[in-house]
């Protein structure tokens, strides 16, 4: 009995001594979904903290995430550019150019897939992708992780937004994407012309804007949504400005870049690509999947005249066969000043998306 | 030593007491039944499968590349089954809604081929993430505020020389919408069979029927394409009606 009571003793002087573990509590961020926006679905093994979205941000614009240390996710998505490459093609650090424009990164949150090809389904996996490419950052994640773990500054950070002082690639690309969930773009002088056709109260300030918007921006909102118009509403349309699919929209009669059919092997696939989001398009020149088009007055004169037809044209480009639908300069031009109403200054120059360092 | 075995022996009953497994209530829960509405697809007498090759009824080969409609306000008077159902044939098959419900409660059914007025223009972020009226689900099938939702999408591809080479070089695009284009639905004698655990009411749709229904018919080599605007009032309705014979309920 004796005994016992020793042993018992001991157990408790064990336990009253043991270390206390360090443990950081996450802070939930309060991401405020725009009220004419439909509901983001946010993975939930990856929710976003104030720590996590932190971390990303530093990664996001981290330059020894490249195997050289001289480019950042930033160095192709630069913010002044819509978060896209005013380059046609990005330039990794061997020199080499990719054959696809950089996307710009906008209400990703709201994607459900990734790449102008879309072979990525998650944000989590596409951010996976650039550091290992060859053509990009070409740096192994292992060399990377190796990097920031040598920096007493990651260490605290990973271990805040993740609890762990054994962070991989998997940590990164979670952090990585929390940021870029926050890039929401909704405070254009389109949102509030969208917001009063569907009723939405507007607040002063959103009046005034509303008050703002011209006769000539209004007309080119009734072109750009009129089927015997532009009719671009097929494929732009609603507060993302885009729909989740793939189009063939008409740049090539005898297309080089098979584009989703790459990775579907399906030949109906054949040069169609992720149709992208409108806004801040004045930022995000050059345009289309390769870069062809320089400026937006390029942009509207393939959709007036210069469609190609092919097998997998997208069939809501009603007057393809026609070449186009035949806007003249007045039409044009109209349409040039709604595209613009689609700028998002807070967007562009929020400084909560900036270079932290 | 006696007082000690005692404390020992209650010590030991206190701690096999409270680690006793607590036994779990049933909950006294009333069964729910799964139904489920399925569309099967037929072409004639045939089965139907997209990217099959067909014959219209004028001697062309077609190929459907794509079903896709909106059914909404599906009810039995006052008992609601669905306020909004979307069949997508490529992406989910032959399924048109399953929910929760009591079959013998819709042994009748009427409702909508297409989003009735009030769901059309309401503000497609809105509706709840499930809803197949939500932006999100929507996606290519809402166009605007003004014309709201296509109703529904057929898309095909149309070979018009029979020699031999599967050219299929016609593109033809029904997408129809806006109020005018609405149809309603209705059954009074619905079959709910018993299968897997879950009541099926299969609906069939024709594509024949849609191409022909013995009042009306769409040669596709010259009508092939409309969006619903204005110059194609006239395709559009007959698309619609079209449309309307070759959905049955069952």
């Amino acid at each position: 009995m004796k005994y016992l009571l020793v042993i018992f003793v001991f157990i408790l002087l064990f336990l009253g001594c043991r270390k206390d573990k360090v443990f950081f509590e996450t802070t939930p961020y309060a991401l405020e979904i725009p009220s004419h926006f439909p509901q983001m679905q946010i993975p939930t093994e990856n929710q976003l903290t104030e720590e996590g979205v932190l971390l990303g941000r530093f990664l996001f614009y981290e330059k020894r995430l490249s195997g050289d240390n001289s480019q950042s996710c930033a160095s192709c998505h630069s913010p002044l550019a819509a978060f896209s490459d005013p380059n046609q093609y990005s330039t990794g650090i061997d020199g080499i150019q990719g054959d696809r424009n950089s996307m710009a990164l906008i209400n990703l949150g709201w994607q459900t897939f990734f790449f102008w090809d879309g072979r990525e389904k998650t944000l989590e996996e596409q951010i996976l992708q650039p550091v290992i490419n060859p053509i990009e950052m070409h740096e192994s994640w292992k060399n990377a992780i190796n990097k920031l773990k040598a920096d007493e500054k990651y260490r605290n950070l990973f271990f805040r937004a993740f609890n762990t002082q054994d962070f991989d690639s998997t940590h990164a690309s979670k952090a990585i994407a929390q940021f870029l969930r926050t890039l929401v773009s909704a405070t254009s002088k389109y949102d509030i012309m969208y917001k009063s056709i569907y009723g939405f109260t507007l607040t002063p300030q959103e009046n005034t804007i509303l008050a703002s918007v011209t006769p000539d921006e209004w007309a080119g909102y009734d072109l750009f949504k009129s089927l015997n118009g532009a009719d671009c509403f097929h494929c732009h349309n609603g507060p993302l400005m885009q729909i989740n699919t793939f189009s063939n929209n008409g740049l090539d009669a005898n297309p080089l870049d098979f584009g989703r059919e790459l990775v579907t092997n399906n030949p109906n696939d054949r040069a169609k690509f992720k149709v992208p989001t409108l806004r801040n398009i004045e930022f995000s020149a050059p345009y289309m999947h390769d870069g062809r088009f320089a400026t937006l007055e390029e942009v509207i004169n393939h959709y007036s005249s210069g469609i190609q037809m092919s097998a997998t044209i997208d069939p809501n480009i009603e007057y393809a066969s026609q070449g186009g639908v035949q806007l003249d300069a007045t039409q044009k031009s109209l349409l040039m000043k709604f595209l613009l109403t689609l700028t998002d200054h807070e967007f562009i120059n929020n400084p909560k998306f900036q270079d932290p360092n | 030593m006696t007082v000690k075995i005692k404390f020992l022996f209650v010590f030991s009953l206190l701690i096999v007491l409270s680690c006793k497994k607590k036994k779990e209530q049933t909950p006294n829960v009333a069964t729910v039944e799964t139904i489920r509405i399925e569309v099967s697809p037929k072409f004639g007498t045939s089965a139907f499968h997209l990217d099959s090759v067909y014959q219209t009824p004028e001697g062309y080969d077609v190929k459907f590349t794509d079903i896709i409609f909106y059914v909404t306000s599906l009810k039995n008077g006052n008992s609601v089954l669905s306020n909004a159902a979307l069949f997508n044939l490529r992406s989910t098959g032959n399924l048109l809604l399953e929910t929760n419900a009591n079959h013998a409660s819709f042994n009748q059914l009427q409702g909508f081929l297409g989003v009735e007025s009030t769901l059309n223009h309401a503000d497609p972020s809105a509706f709840p993430t499930n809803s197949p009226l939500n932006i999100m689900n929507a996606n290519t099938m809402h166009w605007g505020w003004n014309p709201g939702y296509i109703f529904f999408k057929i898309e095909a591809k149309l070979d018009t020389i029979n020699d031999g080479n599967p050219l299929f070089d016609h593109q033809i695009a029904f997408h129809v919408g806006t109020d005018n284009a609405i149809q309603s639905l209705s059954s009074s004698n619905l079959t709910w069979n018993l299968t897997g655990g879950k009541y099926v009411n299969t609906w069939t749709l024709d594509m024949l029927t849609f191409l022909n229904d013995g009042v009306q018919s769409i040669d596709l080599k010259t009508e092939n394409f409309t969006h619903s605007g204005t110059g194609s009032e006239v395709l559009t309705q007959k698309v619609s009606d079209l449309f309307k014979s070759a959905v049955q309920m069952n």
